[in-house]
């Protein structure tokens, strides 16, 4: 049964081919985004990083400043003296006023420093004073520093320490340290705003910034491109106080139009290279397959097609691929055999079986065709029909297999008389034979019915059911020129009358036809019978 | 003039090799003194009475910032009659120190201060970087 959806083996191998590069470019479309999210990520890891150790610096910066400006000043003479004064006489008021001095704020601030608070602490950690500032803070030391600085011993407490802290929303960098150099007197907390040093992470990582407080109050915010453009990155790093809380969100805004415009040029020369690469494998398997499959495989259709239409002499040529001459092969010994068997089924529909004569069909065959021949070149035609006398005692004699075995003798005088290729000798039916003699005049068609007699005679082989004791024949003769008003069949029932006659004027001879038998069969038939004769055969004296 | 020039070049390569070779590092001690730490030179300014430190750097590097009380003798190659003047009694104690283990100088000066004689030396051998890395008390 036919599939009601039929495609041939190149819509297959072009459907292939479409769908890798279908694929293809699918796999990469995903793989690009996964690529770019990637190298996005990748990038913001990076920036991130930096933003990160340039807020580290930022921090470490601010810190050795503060450490040497708190070292400067505890040097200072009117702070050891005013201390000194508390410690003896318990009198704050030089402390304040050193602490209150403009000058001395005037001091922090030129060293890039955005300073909060300057306190003073006895040894203990308790706090001795502080200068008035718009900061609001806790008046104690803030927990992170208490942590590192209470507990020391010896030489430890003099190291001084830092940290990052928040308090009320606002966050602070403290350093504590030391007053009075290796001979501890009380303690210097120079306390800052950090905000204003990490401005300069914005410089140092080269891109745009926006500091942002714990709150999410923006502090500042660097000159450079703002909102939210394709082109730019967001990067974000928490920087986070002594107690691991949010002190503040550094976020950085990196221009990735170069980068994205990169990337996307990359997918784009990678999605060509393979659609490149697609075309050209194609390609090359296209010239592949055709040459090993497809050429040969329409060349098989073209011969199974010639095949199919009846021309069982076609062979199917070989190819490189080993299926293809399995089939090639097959295909090959399945027409070899068919032919064969064609022409035995042929031969056997044109042969009789039992004596090998042709048949009645190609009789009929051929005297339709030679009758044509003759009415073509007005030529005569002759038909001699034999019966053979007294056959059905014969078989009642001696069996059918003897009876066979006579007809087969009969057939093979037949055969023997009859020379001529274009005659044609055939099985009439029973056993009854016709012989088709074109081209061939009465004289010469009597000879051959005399001939045939006379070699049937000398075979001599018995039949006790016969008056003669031996097997013989009656031959009806019958010969006329080809014409149009008369007809193969007329001819046979002509040469029929005559064989009738030749039985019933005595057997073993031949009649020729009268042409009163013919009336009304073949006018034409006349012209060639001389007179109502019967003529004899030969026959043997016994 | 052939010769001259060979053995200049001779010169130069033998010049070269220390040169070529790793960073010079201080030795781990100095036979006849006492090395210390940080928190150990604390120790001893704070608590030694007559304690000497001698700051071998250079002098630029002295005035940004020294261990207070610390004087000034560019070492290693530091003069006998210098040191006699600061401290003129064999049993002074004395600490040295200079940048840190990169600095030799400091291991130059007290090797040679025990080789005169000095019976009390300490040698910090962390020197400043060791100092400030540890946030201690800075003096100018």
């Amino acid at each position: 049964m036919t599939p009601s959806r039929q495609f041939s083996l190149r819509t297959l191998a072009f459907g292939i081919a479409g769908m890798i590069a279908v694929v293809a470019v699918l796999v990469l479309a995903v793989t690009a985004r996964s690529f770019r999210d990637a190298a996005f990520a990748a990038q913001r890891q990076a920036l991130a990083r930096v933003i990160a150790v340039a807020a580290d610096e930022a921090v470490r910066h601010l810190e050795t400043r503060l450490f040497a400006l708190g070292t400067e000043f505890q040097e200072r003479p009117e702070l050891r003296a005013a201390l000194a004064r508390l410690q003896a006489t318990g009198d704050a008021a030089p402390l304040r006023k050193v602490l209150d001095d403009p000058f001395i704020h005037g001091f922090f601030g030129l060293r890039e420093v955005d300073l909060a608070k300057l306190r003073l602490y006895d040894t203990n950690l308790a706090l001795l004073g502080q200068n008035a500032s718009p900061f609001v803070m806790p008046d104690a030391l803030p927990a992170a520093l208490r942590r590192q600085a209470e507990g020391r011993v010896g030489a430890d407490r003099l190291k001084a320490v830092s940290a990052l802290w928040s308090a009320g929303g606002h966050v602070f960098h403290s350093v504590l340290l030391p007053v009075g150099g290796l001979r501890l007197t009380a303690y210097l907390e120079v306390v800052a705003d950090p905000a204003f040093n990490l401005r300069t992470v914005a410089a140092m990582v080269g891109m745009p910034l926006s500091i942002i407080d714990a709150a999410g109050v923006r502090l500042y915010q660097s000159a450079g491109p703002g909102g939210a453009d394709d082109g730019m990155l967001e990067i974000e790093y928490v920087l986070r106080d002594s107690a691991g809380a949010t002190a503040f969100r550094l976020v950085g805004r990196a221009d990735v139009s170069v980068l994205d415009a990169q990337m996307r040029h990359t997918i784009l020369v990678t999605i060509g290279l393979v659609l490149a690469f697609v075309v050209l494998t194609t390609t090359l398997m296209w010239a592949f397959l055709n040459r090993i499959l497809l050429r040969p495989v329409a060349a098989m259709q073209g011969e199974m097609k010639r095949c199919a239409d009846g021309d069982l002499s076609v062979t199917v040529g070989h190819g490189v691929l080993t299926e293809f001459n399995v089939l090639a092969t097959a295909f090959n010994e399945m027409t070899r055999r068919l032919a064969a068997n064609v022409q035995e089924l042929e031969r056997l529909s044109h042969v009789d079986s039992l004596t090998g004569l042709p048949n009645r069909h190609q009789f009929d065959l051929c005297i339709e065709k030679e009758w044509r021949r003759a009415l073509r070149g007005r030529t005569p035609f002759a038909l001699l029909m034999v019966d053979v006398d007294y056959f059905k005692l014969y078989n009642d004699n001696y069996g059918h297999v003897a009876g066979d075995e006579c007809l087969r003798a009969v057939a093979a005088t037949i055969g023997r008389v009859v020379q001529r290729t274009t005659d044609l000798p055939a099985r009439y039916g029973g056993e009854e034979f016709a012989i088709l003699l074109p081209e061939t005049p009465l004289d010469s068609a009597i000879a051959l019915a005399e001939r045939f007699l006379a070699s049937l005679a000398e075979q001599n082989m018995p039949h006790a059911g016969s008056p003669l004791g031996r097997i013989s024949a009656s031959v009806g003769v019958a010969v006329c020129g080809a014409d149009e008003s008369c007809s193969p069949a007329g001819l046979i029932h002509v040469a029929d009358a005559a064989l009738y006659e030749a039985k019933r004027t005595g057997r073993n001879r031949a009649v020729v036809a009268d042409p009163a038998a013919g009336a009304g069969h073949c006018e034409a038939c006349r012209g060639f019978v001389p007179s109502v004769s019967a003529t004899a055969a030969p026959s043997r004296p016994d | 003039m052939a010769g001259r020039i060979f053995l200049m070049l001779l010169l130069a390569l033998v010049w070269q090799s220390p040169a070529m070779a790793a960073k010079p590092v201080a030795p781990e001690l100095v036979e006849g003194t006492m090395r210390v730490s940080a928190e150990q030179a604390v120790e001893l300014a704070t608590g030694m009475a007559g304690l000497v430190i001698i700051d071998n750097r250079y002098h630029e590097e002295y005035v940004k910032g020294h261990i207070e009380g610390a004087l000034n003798l560019v070492g290693p190659d530091i003069e006998r009659a210098e040191l006699a003047r600061v401290a003129p009694d064999r049993d002074t104690p004395l600490l040295f120190y200079c940048n840190g283990e990169s600095c030799l100088r400091s291991a130059g000066a007290a090797q040679k201060a025990a080789q005169w004689g000095y019976r009390r030396i300490y040698w910090f051998r962390g020197g400043w970087l060791e100092w400030m890395a540890k946030k201690l008390p800075v003096s100018k």
